[in-house]
């Protein structure tokens, strides 16, 4: 009997209460999706960071690529580079040179040369010495120096052995 | 038609031929009874009909109202009612359900056994069912129900003695015997229509007797409550002082006639439910408890379940609202942060592509690093025009130097210089060789590994390594 008199509200209630259920649900899952963008929002973020990072890395790289080829030869030919510097130390005066054949290596391509040099001036050798310091490549790499006094002549003797080489490089430019 | 009141009550008390009913209110634990009026029993369905009130507090005059007293064993409150239940279905076989209310008014020893003198009233079910149903007919609440001169208990106060109070309205009288809040005894009786005559008198006094010789009780005074007209030709004397029952929780609000009060007391005292400025704790708890009996289980059900549902739909309305409310702006939260996402998504998108650049970039810079690396290994190194300027530095004008050779190795650049020392004597050959060799010591990058000095010929070797790239 009391059953029918609450059955209406009965019914209100569940429908109210399947209402609220679902509208929970819905907040629910907007929170919870919230929640989850907010946390993807973040980690786009970081993304987005190393994504401006290695955008300023690309810039510091090609940077310094771009100041390294002016010290590293690039797809040049190695030997004509080697034969030009031979010219020039060819041009310093009272040098004498004896080349031999180009050797390779996996990284480099080498000209074994031996300069010798006659001169009654410590400070000539001194600068010869210092000429062949390059600031670039191709490198002149002695092995052996020796510098001795020929009594006979009263003249200082030079003879340097070493190898001009550079670096075999192949880049492909502009990515 | 008085105005809906949250704090206001509506006693209703059903009597033979008439109902009364009253509106009060409780203000700072005063009942101001607002309005009394008495209605015919054929108007109740319309009272009901046209009355705001939702809940009422209801008293009936049940001719089939039993009053028992029965010797229970010591149990349980629980216990005690299962045993009277089963008590009254034994004596009352024909009554299939019976809602009762107790008091412990003893305790009795039989057979070695403590037995509770228990004073019971007790109403068969389908009587108040039948009230029940007409209140819910008309969408009322019943929310407490008593049957007739009970409500009187509400009036009398806690006292420590034991004593009578007789209600009298018209004819009907009824003697209750209480003491320290508990009931001990009630009778019903009529009487003279008019006033308080001798056979009231007479069963005052009998009550009285009845209560020294049957209960042990002596009661010291007689409280008169309801209509208190005593005859003019009273002849036979009261055993007892007489008294009148006052109760000052209640006050009557100025539109009520105070010449009518007595007639009303029975719904005045259903509206002191729960008072506590009269009635005593101990005894308010039981008043409670008692006032709570009649009230079927099933009917109690429904009340708490519709309570209930009404509580949890309103606040389930109102979550639901909040809910709704906040949607909107969670939704566009939502869609600010979808917005951003989008915007984060497509300015990220090129990832792959940066990341297989930055990669292709840093592997041709790793080519070039290499070589850099080298040349600048080269130029950190100790070189031969250095290595020969320190040298000249270092020698002396009694110091030659012969040949100078300079070796490098897998392991190490190393060199050899081969000299004369010049000096007046060895003394001084040996002084001039060893500053030139603190001299060569002292320069950054130059470590002298061996070295020795022919003193009759002043010649000297120098034998050691520089600092530098140890090979390419």
């Amino acid at each position: 009997m009391y059953f029918i008199l609450i059955k209406k509200r009965l019914i209100v209630y569940l429908i109210v209460g399947i209402m609220l259920a679902v509208l929970v649900g819905i907040n629910t899952i907007i929170v919870y999706e919230i929640k989850v963008l907010k946390e993807y929002t973040q980690v786009l973020q970081v993304i987005a960071g190393k994504r401006q990072h290695m955008l300023r890395e690309i810039q510091r790289i090609n940077r310094n690529i771009e100041r390294a080829a002016t010290i590293v030869p690039v797809n040049a030919n190695p030997e004509d580079m080697i034969l030009s510097r031979v010219d020039l130390i060819r041009l310093l005066p009272g040098v004498k040179l004896h080349l031999e054949t180009f050797m390779r290596d996996k990284e480099n391509l080498m000209l074994p040369i031996t300069i010798t040099y006659s001169s009654n001036d410590f400070l000539k050798v001194v600068k010869l010495l210092h000429s062949l310091r390059f600031r670039s490549y191709p490198l002149f790499y002695y092995k052996n120096i020796y510098i001795g006094i020929d009594k006979g002549r009263n003249r200082l003797e030079c003879k340097i052995k070493g190898y001009i080489f550079t670096p075999l490089l192949r880049v492909q430019e502009g990515e | 038609m008085p105005m809906l009141n949250i704090n206001r009550k509506v006693a209703i008390s059903i009597e033979e031929g008439s109902t009364k009913v009253v509106y009060a209110t409780q203000k700072r634990g005063t009942t101001w009874v607002e309005e009394m009026f008495t209605i015919s029993s054929e108007e109740i369905e319309e009272f009901l009909r046209t009355e705001r009130t939702k809940s009422f507090y209801i008293n009936i005059h049940f001719p089939e109202l039993l009053q028992e007293t029965f010797l229970l064993p010591l149990s349980s409150d629980r216990h005690l009612k299962t045993l009277i239940q089963r008590e009254l279905k034994a004596q009352y076989s024909d009554v299939d359900d019976w809602l009762f209310c107790y008091f412990i008014i003893g305790e009795k020893i039989e057979d070695n056994k403590r037995l509770l003198e228990t004073l019971v009233f007790a109403i068969p079910k389908n009587s108040i069912d039948r009230y029940i149903q007409l209140f819910l007919s008309y969408g009322k609440m019943v929310d407490s129900l008593v049957p007739n001169y009970l409500p009187l208990l509400n009036l009398i106060p806690w006292m420590q003695t034991p004593a009578l109070y007789m209600y009298r309205k018209a004819s009907e009288r009824a003697i209750l015997l209480c003491c320290k809040g508990e009931i001990y005894l009630l009778r019903r009786l009529t009487g003279d229509p008019c006033c308080i005559d001798n056979t009231d008198i007479q069963n005052l006094n009998m009550t009285v007797n009845y209560a020294r010789q049957r209960l042990g009780m002596v009661p010291e005074t007689i409280y008169l409550i309801g209509q208190q007209d005593v005859s003019q030709e009273l002849t036979i004397m009261p055993v007892v002082p007489l008294s009148t029952l006052v109760n000052p929780a209640i006050k009557l609000s100025p539109s009520v006639q105070a010449a009518e009060f007595n007639e009303y007391i029975l719904p005045i005292a259903m509206t002191l439910r729960n008072r506590g400025s009269f009635l005593s704790k101990g005894t308010q708890g039981k008043t409670e408890n008692w006032q709570k009996r009649f009230i079927p289980p099933d009917y109690r059900f429904y009340r708490g379940a519709k309570n209930y549902l009404s509580g949890a739909i309103f606040a389930m309305s109102i979550i639901g609202i909040f809910l709704i409310g906040i949607l909107p702006f969670q939704y566009n939260e939502l869609n600010n942060i979808k917005k951003s996402v989008n915007t984060l998504r497509s300015e990220v998108s090129d990832i792959k592509t940066i990341d297989r650049r930055y990669t292709a970039e840093f592997q041709r810079w790793k080519i070039y690093e290499n070589k850099i690396q080298m040349l600048q290994l080269l130029n950190r190194e100790l070189s031969p025009e250095e290595f020969l300027i320190q040298l000249s530095k270092a020698v002396s004008k009694d110091t030659v130097i012969d040949s100078v050779r300079i070796n490098r190795s897998k392991e190490s650049i190393e060199f050899n210089i081969k000299g004369r020392v010049a000096g007046a004597d060895l003394l001084q050959r040996q002084r001039n060789y060893r500053r030139f060799i603190e001299s060569l010591k002292g320069v950054n990058g130059i470590l002298i590994v061996n070295e020795s000095l022919r003193l009759e010929e002043g010649l000297f070797t120098v034998k050691g390594s520089l600092k530098g790239m140890k090979r390419i």
